[in-house]
């Protein structure tokens, strides 16, 4: 792989052993991929910050940098932590877990990142535009970044992004190449999808299908049938398809480079499927609560205003039931929007906990008092029953009918 | 005796590493189903469910799952239970930078397929000597 003076001087550590780290696993993985080169980046998305994803290896590895002096290069921003920063006791979050938890925060801080702990940071002002090359981690919002924006980003992995954000450099593979975006499996939609749990189904159904074919950076899908999905829709959807593999996906009339991919043959593409109504139904019917919940959690990925607004009508006039949880989690810029009117205080007064800093996955939850969880997202389904995270029983219903669940 | 030739990460030093095989030919989910404190596979249905990688050479496919992957073998490595060698088939970004930064040595792009050339058990010796490494299938 070729580098430029600046790199060999950062590899050589003239800068600084945090950099020479840095730089160090960046040449690792790049002649893995036999890259010819290192690129800059605009923005990075920084994933590893859970104290209970990323446990005392994390809080070591964040220590070496700051001891060493690194900051960050180039605007970045941070996936969330494993609770709320202010009102961790609020979702019984214990002493030792938080003090850890924000040890971590400080640590991100020391380095320069703004310590945003959302993983939609494009609902924030971390936007993209066509063609831009970032270093984003987080699969949701790696997803989101290459088919939504059109921008140009790897999957990069909490240890690649952070050096990525240290050194301002990304290296030159995958997504970063026109020839690795075109689409490989083609998906028509004969289905009507209503909703954000509607767009996570079809992201279970169309992932299972396409997970085992050997691409070397993951089926790549062309929808065809989908019409005026609303943003938050597309990111349901996306985050679905990333917790199989796909970090990029083309709409028909809607995402930014799908124009060139339009007239591709129908053998040009590995593999096809058609999802239709009764799949879809039959993808809940196999997802839904065996029994009465306890818990509800919704946000993953964080949940939008439009998302707050919609919970905000659906709850009209209702109440949490005595014993239950609804907890919504988001960012505290979709917070301060809810703040700006009275949805905010309506949401609390109905009963709902609205969480930020952390999300439906990353957040340790009480054994004592939960046996199971219901959401709305295949996403968190998968990852809040992994056996070392939470391991706890997962299911999913659309909002409305969560709503019936837990409120009176 | 069966010999396989490949590579292995720049940032890893001269040495000879020997130990037993662990195989799978799945890939390995490493958020949430390899469990650093105990040094095992805990996924559910996995062929390597609840065996154990500490100390061992474990020889995978590739890694799948969460960005956040990586940290789990820097955990491995603090816990001490970290295998002595991982050797991968096709590998993938987040094994290669964890094992990149928890110093565990990591080999791949094999003229042999690795998981179908080593059983486990498999005693095997590899020597690793500026970038190439040669894997020994000793007993």
């Amino acid at each position: 792989m070729y580098l430029t003076k600046e790199e060999t001087q950062a590899l050589e550590g003239e800068f600084g052993e945090g950099v020479q780290t840095a730089m160090g696993l960046l040449v690792d993985v790049g002649e893995f991929y036999e890259a010819d080169r290192l690129i800059p980046i605009d923005s990075a998305h920084i994933s590893g910050v859970s104290y209970l994803t990323g446990g005392d290896g994390l809080i070591d590895i964040l220590d070496f940098f700051v001891e060493k002096g690194a900051r960050t290069k180039v605007f970045s921003t941070l996936n969330p932590s494993g609770m709320d920063r202010d009102n961790w006791e609020s979702h019984f979050i214990d002493l030792e877990f938080a003090t850890k938890q924000l040890h971590i925060i400080r640590n991100f801080e020391e380095l320069g990142v703004s310590t945003t702990c959302s993983c939609t940071p494009y609902d924030f002002g971390h936007i993209l535009s066509k063609g831009q090359h970032v270093a984003w981690a987080e699969s949701s919002a790696i997803t989101f970044a290459n088919s939504f924006f059109g921008a140009r980003t790897n999957k990069e992995d909490s240890l690649t992004v952070l050096s990525a954000a240290i050194t301002g450099k990304t290296i030159n593979y995958g997504f970063h190449l026109t020839e690795n975006r075109v689409p490989n499996v083609l998906v028509n939609i004969d289905a009507s999808l209503d909703e954000y749990a509607d767009y996570s189904i079809v992201g279970e159904i169309v992932g299972k299908a396409f997970n085992k074919l050997p691409f070397p950076f993951g089926a790549i899908p062309l929808f065809r049938g989908i019409s005026n999905p609303r943003p938050f829709e597309l990111k349901g959807l996306g985050a679905a398809l990333a917790s199989f593999g796909t970090h990029l996906f083309h709409i028909d009339g809607i995402t930014p480079e799908v124009e060139v991919y339009s007239d591709l043959k129908p053998s040009h593409f590995h593999d096809e499927i058609t999802v239709t109504d009764d799949m879809v139904s039959d993808m809940y019917e196999e997802l839904k609560p065996p029994s009465e919940s306890i818990i509800a959690v919704i946000g993953c990925p964080n949940a939008s205003y439009e998302e707050i607004l919609e919970i905000h009508e659906l709850t009209e006039g209702r109440h949490v039931k005595e014993g239950k949880e609804f907890w919504l989690f988001t960012n505290r810029a979709q917070r301060a929007l809810a703040q700006s009117s009275s949805v905010f205080s309506d949401l609390v007064d109905r009963g709902m906990k609205i969480l930020v800093d952390t999300c439906p996955e990353v957040t340790p939850y009480d054994k004592s008092r939960f046996s199971s969880v219901l959401t709305n997202s295949i996403k968190a389904q998968h990852y809040i029953s992994a056996p070392s995270l939470n391991n706890l029983p997962t299911y999913i219903l659309p909002v409305r009918r969560i709503v019936e669940e837990i409120f009176e | 005796m069966t010999i396989l030739r490949g590579k292995s990460l720049r940032s890893v030093k001269n040495q000879v590493i020997e130990g037993d095989a662990v195989v799978t030919s799945e890939p390995i989910t490493l958020l949430g189903f390899v469990d650093p404190r105990s040094g095992k596979v805990v996924e559910r249905g996995h062929e390597l469910q609840d065996v154990e990688i500490k100390d061992k050479i474990f020889v995978f496919p590739k890694g799948v799952g969460s960005t956040v992957g990586p940290y789990v073998l820097i955990n491995l490595k603090k816990e001490g239970n970290a295998p002595l060698a991982v050797i991968n088939r096709e590998s993938d970004q987040g094994t290669i930078s964890g094992c990149s930064m928890a110093g565990i040595p990591l080999v791949y792009k094999l003229d042999l397929d690795p998981i179908t050339s080593i059983k486990t058990g498999d005693r095997l010796r590899i020597t690793i000597n500026e970038g190439t490494t040669e894997i020994e299938v000793v007993e």
